[in-house]
Order: C-alpha cells, then sequence, then structure tokens
C-alpha cells in the first residue's frame, strides 16, 4: 500500500472511566459530535446512563420492537440484534448471552435501557467524559472518534477528576498547540514528566502500522476489541514530540487521524493523547473486519508495530497467510498472461510464440476459479491485446490484488536447457509466495525443477502485493515445447497454479 | 552466417582504410604480427576488454577477456559490443548471439546511444532479458569515458526489449 503518513486532528479532552456516582443533572449526550435534544431523557443510575427506548428509535436510528407483556425490548440494526428484558441481568446478542451489569428497568413507565451496553453492541463507540457529565457517541465511521477506555474500571479518583476538567478544557484550537509540552505535567499529583518516551511518527505501510518512538523502553499495551473491530494499542509514559506534533494538521475538535480510504483492512487510524495520568498515547486501528495481527517492539530504530499481514510467512505451512482478503471476503488475486498482440514473446522451436502459450494457461487458471468462493481472478488480458509491463501492475493496483502471477514460458539460445522455473523480485512474502508456488507448479509441469530465483523484473518488483513470474518451461527445448502447447498439460498446470494459490492463502484446496 | 558477417565487415574495414585520405599516422603501438587479420594495418588498435555471458544455468553474468580490433576509437563501442554475440567457452552463453548492434555511438559528455535489433527469435526469458541488458551495461561502462548507456530497438526509444525488463532511458553509471 501507499505510505500514508500524517496526523490530522489531536484530542486533549481526556475521557475518564465511568463516574457516574453524581446526580443525573446536566447529562448531556453527543451523537457524532451534535446534541441529542435535551427531552432525551437520558438519566444515571446507580453509575449508568440510562436511555428511554424512544431514543434508541429516535436519535440513534437503531429499530426498536417493545413487547409489553413479556417486557422484552429487541433492537436491531442491519449488523446486529440484541434482546433485553426488564430486570434480567443479561442479553441475548446475535443469539448470544451476555451478561449485563445494569438490566433494563422500568422508571414512570418508561423503559430505559443502558446506553453504554447498547451503543458498543450497535457498534458505536461510546465515551463518558466526567468533567461535563457527558456521554460522547460515535458511530464508527464518524472521523472524529476518540475511544474510551477499554474497560470501564472502577470512579476515577478525586485528583484524575481534577485533570481531566483541565484536560477537557484544552479542546479548544488555541491551547493545543501550547498543551502538548505540558499534558503530562498538569495532573497536579507529581506524576514523572521528565521521562516521557516521545512518539515521533506514526506511519501505516504495506498492512503495517509503525509508531516511532524515542525511547525502547516503552511498555506498549495492545487489545483487540469488536463492534467495530479495532485494535487498541496504549503506550503509558509517553507523548507526542513536538516536532510530530507541530508538524501535523489538527482540526480545533484536536483528533489526529489517518484516514484510508479503500483500504481492504482498514478504515482509518486514530491517535491521541488518552490520558494524562500517567500520560498515555492511545492508537486505534479502526479495522473493515475481524483482522489477526502482530504486535512487536524493535529496538533501535525504536518502534511499536502492529502488522496486519498476519505474521508467519513460513512457505508452504498454509495457515495464517501473509494476505488478506478484501472487503467483500474474496481475495482478488491477478494472473498475468505475459506479452501479448505485438509482443509475441519468445518463439519456440516449432516457431509457435509465447503469447498464446501464456494466455491460454492463463485462462485455464480463470477457468478453475470460477465460482470459487474464496478468489475471484482478475485477468490483466483475456485475449490477444497488448499491455505495457507497467500497465499490468496497475491492473493489479486497482484490482486491489492480494497476489499477483505472471504467467510466461521460458527462451535460450541453448536447446539442452529445460524445465520450470519462477521469480520473485521483492525480499517480503513475494519470496515465500514464490516458494509456494514453485513447489506446486512443479509437481504440475513434471518438467525439472530449476528453482525459485530473484531477478528484478518490472511487474514482480512494481506491483505491491507478494509477486511471483512463472517461467513454466522452455520453448526452446523440444520435450518442454512439446508438452506446453497440450492441453492436458495446461489443465495439469492450471490446477498446480490454483493449488499453490490455495495453499498460500491458507484455504481448503 | 555470423563468420561471413564477420569477414564481410573486414572487407569493408579494408575498403574503408584502402580509399582513406592519408589521415592514417603510424602512431599506433598495439599492432600485433601474424594474427589473423589478412592485412597489416598500421591504424589498427588491438584492445583487451571484458565481454559479460552467463552461465549454462543463466544464473549469474561471468565475465571473460576478449580482445577487439578497431581503426578509429568511435568504432571501439560497438566492436565490443559485438563480442557479446558469441563465446567459444561451451559453458557460457552468448545473450546477444541471435539478436544485432546496429550502431553505438558515443556523443559529446559520454553519452553512448546503442542502437539494438531484437528480432522475435532473439527473445529470451524473464531472467536471460535481464543478464543480456546488464552484460551490455557492464561491457559499455568498462570505458570509462561512458557516463551514461542508451538502449534503442531499431531506432526506437522502447519500454522494454522483450516484454519483462524495462529499459531505463538511459542508464547511468551507478
Ligand atoms: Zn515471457
Amino acid at each position: 500500500m501507499k505510505k500514508i503518513g500524517g496526523m490530522l486532528l489531536f484530542c486533549f479532552m481526556l475521557f475518564m472511566v465511568p463516574n457516574m456516582s453524581h446526580a443525573s443533572a446536566g447529562l448531556q449526550i453527543y451523537l457524532n459530535g451534535v446534541s441529542l435534544s435535551p427531552s432525551a431523557g437520558g438519566q444515571i443510575i446507580k453509575d449508568y446512563t440510562m436511555i428511554p427506548i424512544r431514543v434508541v428509535v429516535e436519535e440513534l436510528g437503531f429499530q426498536v420492537d417493545w413487547d409489553k407483556k413479556t417486557r422484552t425490548v429487541t433492537i436491531h440494526n442491519d449488523k446486529t440484534s440484541m434482546t433485553l428484558v426488564v430486570d434480567q441481568k443479561w442479553a441475548t446478542v446475535d443469539g448470544k448471552k451476555v451478561s449485563l451489569d445494569m438490566p433494563p428497568t422500568l422508571k414512570s413507565d418508561t423503559t430505559l435501557v443502558p446506553l453504554r451496553f447498547v451503543g458498543e453492541q450497535m457498534g458505536l463507540v461510546v465515551n463518558w467524559e466526567n468533567a461535563t457529565k457527558s456521554v460522547y457517541l460515535f458511530t464508527s465511521d464518524y472521523s472524529s472518534e476518540v475511544t474510551k477506555p477499554d474497560v470501564p474500571t472502577t470512579p476515577g479518583k478525586p485528583d484524575q477528576g481534577g485533570s481531566t476538567g483541565e484536560g477537557s478544557n484544552n479542546g479548544s484550537d488555541g491551547t493545543n498547540n501550547g498543551s502538548n509540552g505540558s499534558n503530562g505535567g498538569n495532573s497536579g499529583n507529581g506524576s514523572v514528566t521528565q521521562d516521557l518516551a516521545e512518539i515521533q511518527t506514526v506511519t501505516f505501510e504495506d498492512n503495517r502500522l509503525v509508531v516511532g518512538v524515542s525511547k525502547s523502553d516503552v511498555k506498549p499495551t495492545q487489545t483487540k476489541l469488536s463492534n467495530p473491530d479495532r485494535i487498541v494499542v496504549d503506550i503509558p509514559n509517553a507523548k507526542f514530540s513536538d516536532s510530530f506534533f507541530n508538524s501535523q494538521n489538527f482540526a480545533a475538535n484536536g483528533q489526529a487521524e489517518i484516514q484510508l480510504t479503500d483500504h481492504p483492512l482498514v478504515s482509518k487510524i486514530r491517535y491521541s493523547l488518552f490520558s494524562s495520568n500517567p500520560s498515555t498515547v492511545r492508537i486505534v486501528i479502526d479495522l473493515n473486519q475481524n483482522q489477526a495481527y502482530q504486535f512487536t517492539t524493535t529496538k533501535d530504530p525504536n518502534t511499536i508495530i502492529v502488522d496486519l499481514n498476519g505474521g508467519s510467512t513460513d512457505p508452504g505451512n498454509g495457515s495464517n497467510p501473509g494476505t488478506i482478503p478484501p472487503a467483500n471476503g474474496k481475495y482478488v488475486v491477478v494472473i498475468d498472461a505475459g506479452h501479448g498482440a505485438k509482443d509475441p514473446g519468445a518463439i519456440s522451436l516449432n516457431k509457435r510464440n509465447e503469447k498464446d502459450f501464456n494466455l491460454a494457461q492463463a485462462l485455464k487458471v480463470a477457468e478453475l476459479f470460477q465460482n470459487d468462493p474464496d478468489v475471484q481472478i482478475v485477468l490483466t488480458r483475456s485475449d490477444d491485446t497488448f499491455l505495457e509491463l507497467k500497465e499490468r501492475v496497475t491492473v493489479a493496483k486497482q484490482a486491489n490484488a492480494n497476489l499477483f502471477i505472471s504467467i510466461h514460458a521460458n527462451s535460450i539460445n541453448k536447446a539442452t536447457i529445460s524445465g520450470t522455473e519462477t521469480y520473485y523480485s521483492r525480499d517480503d512474502e513475494s519470496k515465500a509466495f514464490a516458494q509456494v508456488m514453485h513447489s506446486n507448479l512443479v509437481q504440475g509441469t513434471k518438467l525439472p525443477d530449476r528453482g525459485v530465483r530473484k531477478q528484478s523484473l518490472h511487474v514482480t518488483r512494481e506491483t505491491t502485493m507478494p509477486a511471483c513470474l512463472l517461467e513454466v518451461g522452455y520453448l526452446t527445448n523440444q520435450t518442454d515445447e512439446a508438452a506446453l502447447y497440450q492441453d492436458d498439460f495446461q489443465n495439469r498446470v492450471a490446477q498446480s497454479i490454483k493449488n499453490g494459490i490455495k495453499q498460500y492463502l491458507g484455504l481448503q484446496p | 552466417m555470423r563468420k561471413f558477417t564477420l569477414l564481410a565487415g573486414t572487407f569493408v574495414l579494408l575498403l574503408a582504410l584502402a580509399t582513406g585520405c592519408g589521415q592514417k599516422t603510424e602512431t599506433n603501438t598495439n599492432t600485433q604480427t601474424g594474427d589473423t587479420t589478412e592485412v597489416q594495418q598500421p591504424t589498427e588498435q588491438t584492445l583487451k576488454i571484458q565481454s559479460y555471458y552467463t552461465d549454462d544455468q543463466i544464473l549469474n553474468l561471468v565475465p571473460k577477456e576478449q580482445e577487439i580490433k578497431f581503426v578509429e576509437e568511435k568504432d571501439k563501442y560497438l566492436t565490443a559490443l559485438k563480442t557479446l554475440q558469441k563465446t567459444d567457452d561451451p559453458n557460457q552463453i552468448a545473450l546477444w548471439e541471435e539478436s544485432e548492434f546496429l550502431s553505438a555511438e558515443l556523443k559529446d559528455g559520454g553519452a553512448l546511444t546503442v542502437d539494438v535489433k531484437v528480432p522475435a527469435e532473439a527473445h529470451l526469458g524473464a531472467s536471460a532479458e535481464d543478464l543480456a541488458v546488464q552484460a551490455l551495461l557492464k561491457t559499455a561502462f568498462q570505458f570509462d569515458e561512458v557516463k551514461s548507456v542508451d538502449i534503442l530497438v531499431d531506432g526506437q526509444s522502447v519500454d522494454t526489449m522483450m516484454g519483462h525488463v524495462e529499459l531505463e532511458h538511459p542508464y547511468t553509471r551507478n
């Protein structure tokens, strides 16, 4: 993926753990920054914010069914459905039983439901701001969202309450600039500020979030959350470096984020100074789906890495592939038939064109994947047309492909050379991918195994996904040539290419 | 066929010398006697160069010392490149065997433009194409005065010679 770096917004509104041991007077509820009508009638009962089911429908936009007889509330949208029963300490969410700290309750003929539970289960992010007694709700697509603490704990200590108020008053643009340096030190309880690690860079590239840190002794924590799917990384005893902070644009409401359009995995990455005591930087990766990842830290350079490529690139282990399916759930594999039209490729012993073999072989692979539930094939060409090398790369980029395979037949002015070779150009997942493809391919060709080789070839170097180029056999060798243009040879090779793709993606053959 | 071309080339060279108009001076001390050239020409230079081929696994470039003969300095580059078309080492493959070098002209400032003809029959596989380009470049850049090399195909600046490796226009010394 292209390098997307930078930070747009920065937030100094410090959201504390739910602290609802106060009167409900003045309770405010905001959805995506807009205040719900005062008549919403939210109230705090035993530290929980409760809202009438009417508000769930009218203000939050979910559908609600109320069965008066069984006192059952059913709330649903197109993704999630939940059932709650008045005074029952568990709910059913998408068929699963979930315990409730605070069940729905009836108050003066109005059914009240716990806002945080309902909101979060329905995909909202719910933040409680103690200082202003406000609940901030954000839909997952809302850009200026700030995450809540992962786990609601006991009400905040008094000194934290103090710093919260101070922090949230800094939420305007004018004070943000100056407050970065002092944000760790204003909590008034003597917390150490000198030794804070500085966050110097935040980038997202090749499905990896890389956070550059000034010190190696950071102890980041990470949590995976769902509804919506997201990964939360907290870096305690850290703040943003002044230069990083000042180099970025940030809006008045003080939130930072990297927006990723059309990324198959990630919708955006948000960050903020999440807490002042201890000074904690929080980075949230908003995922489009449940996604495996690897969390690592490195020393020299000091980085924190969240790698969404799934981790293992062991050749042939099949599980945990270095590839992630796109949003529609199918892997996209580009099959590139080499050469075409005015470029015949190499000429075989019997004057047949390489381009014709390449096309026939590519079409056979595509045919095998027709109606495949997991893999969608995109062909760079499906007839005898000409594409420049860079146009082939563009096809793969535009298709947001997960894998790229170029099909060729080989040629050398030495007739004794025979066999199958597989090429890669980049020392990333491409190498493992080439190895998996090659071990399958040689079983299909039954020609001499001439190995996996690295060479700087345009289509395998310039593409951004795991890529390899198959030189199936030698057109300049008699045995190879005879095989290459045979239907059953091509069928066998197509099947071996399919097997390789499935193996690399960890799919059932 | 190749031999015939070389002989014809020699003949043209002799003709050129015979019709030369007296600018020949006896400055060349490299002239060897008793070699295969039928007629001794005082202005002919002989130079030992490195030419590049590939091994029979098509894995690497392998250098081999070759001797070239030329009269005028400007002919040096084309003569050098033509050595890439043939090797007598059975363990080596001449990557340019079936292609042709049409011209190799050094312009002021060290820009060498090489025009090649690559018939479809000379098209190589992916790795051999890459090695062929590298062989040409290494052979050309061994001459210090060559600062850049631009490879044209039939006089045209094209994206690729054989459909696997993109050509840079020009390549510069790295
Ligand atoms: Zn090819």
